[in-house]
């Protein structure tokens, strides 16, 4: 997941476009060095102490790693994706949704 | 008449089965059972178990080398070499709370050693003898992992007995959350039959089991919340809930900060 999503941030970086993340790690201080190793720059919240079983992704009844929603500009969820559905699926739906936010202004 | 048949093959069953059990594991005689005080042997036995279970754990760690972890393998405590124990203390406490936990261990063993009889044979005397014992809180969760070995709509079958018969608290709420899951597919139609039964036994839970925990320490009620929340507004087409939080330096932050933008909402975690 890391490297596409990199290359995703990367390659819209102009675009209306951003990966949030809902991080379930429940050691933060042992995450700090992933992110840097990973280049991870794109922003997440911390699901809590409690790591899987956290307040977010309970709430999001998420119960497999990775879950992925793709939301519109207009924030309606528009694919959701248990385990990542392959690059170019991903790609596909992220573009023809960019292109939407870019026409709909 | 057929119960009582059913029985007796059930006991001859695991008189055979101990028959030809090996005798001793790891230099320890794990499965002799003197039949004096059954609910003492349960927890001497019970003890055994998770002290050979730990130890092994403990040396497969300290191994450096595939061929040290293979032979450490080959050693590693045989839930077959307990499971007769478990049956016998079953046997000789029948009809009593000591009988109740002992079968339900036999549940727990039963995949371990391979065993497809025995999870049948335990789960109809649980249900005909048990059903109120305390000592059953987790046989929802347990028929649920064994409805492929137990075959054939049995696992919602028991659900189903259980749900109607054991008292209200942790086994009956564990079943209806059980039951639920097991009926529920990716693809249920929510105006079907099965659909509609799904939703009210969610419901249920969520609003009366909220402090009975899953075999992971989760409240079935909050994990019934969920399934709702899910089918109600995290469906495509629906507006994505808020979720206000903290970032990974302590900065709070809002999804909703992002609107007009695409975004890839990901679950992740770094295992």
């Amino acid at each position: 997941m890391y490297p596409h999503e990199r290359s995703l941030v990367k390659r819209l970086a102009k675009e209306p476009f951003a990966i949030v993340g809902v991080n379930s790690d429940g050691d933060l201080e042992a995450l700090q060095g992933v992110l840097e190793k990973e280049n991870i720059t794109w922003r997440s919240f911390w699901n809590g102490p409690d790591g899987t079983s956290g307040p977010i992704s309970t709430r999001w009844n998420v119960s497999g790693w990775p879950t992925l929603f793709l939301i519109d500009h207009t924030g309606v969820i528009r694919h959701k994706w248990l385990g990542s559905p392959g690059e170019e699926v991903m790609d596909k739906a992220i573009e023809e949704l960019v292109a939407q936010a870019k026409k709909g202004g | 008449m057929l119960r009582l048949r059913r029985c007796a093959a059930a006991t001859g069953l695991a008189v055979a089965f101990m028959t030809l059990a090996p005798i001793a594991v790891g230099g320890l005689a794990p499965v002799r059972v003197a039949a004096q005080d059954p609910a003492q042997e349960l927890e001497d036995l019970i003890a055994r178990w998770q002290k050979t279970e730990e130890d092994f754990f403990a040396q497969y760690q300290k191994a450096k080398t595939n061929e040290e972890r293979r032979a450490l393998m080959d050693k590693r405590p045989k839930a077959e070499d307990y499971l007769p124990g478990f049956v016998e203390i079953a046997e000789a406490a029948a009809g009593s709370d000591t009988a109740a936990k002992a079968w339900m261990w036999v549940l727990k063993l039963a995949p371990q050693a391979d065993n497809k009889e025995l999870p049948g044979v335990a789960l109809e005397i649980l249900l005909r003898d048990h059903v109120a014992s305390p000592e059953i809180a987790d046989l929802p969760g347990r028929i649920a992992g064994l409805s492929e070995t137990l075959g054939d709509g049995k696992a919602e079958a028991a659900l189903r007995d259980l749900m109607a018969r054991a008292p209200k608290g942790p086994t009956k709420g564990g079943a209806m959350y059980a039951l639920a899951t097991l009926l529920d597919e990716d693809d249920l139609d929510p105006a079907s039959q099965r659909g509609k039964e799904v939703r009210e036994l969610m419901e249920t839970v969520a609003k009366e089991y909220g402090d009975v925990k899953d075999g992971r320490g989760r409240s079935i009620g909050k994990r019934a919340e969920g399934w709702l929340f899910e089918k109600d507004h995290l469906q495509p087409g629906q507006p994505a809930p808020e979720i206000e939080g903290n970032d990974l330096s302590g900065v709070a932050f809002k999804l909703s900060d992002y609107r007009g933008k695409v975004v890839l909402l990901d679950f992740w975690g770094n295992w």
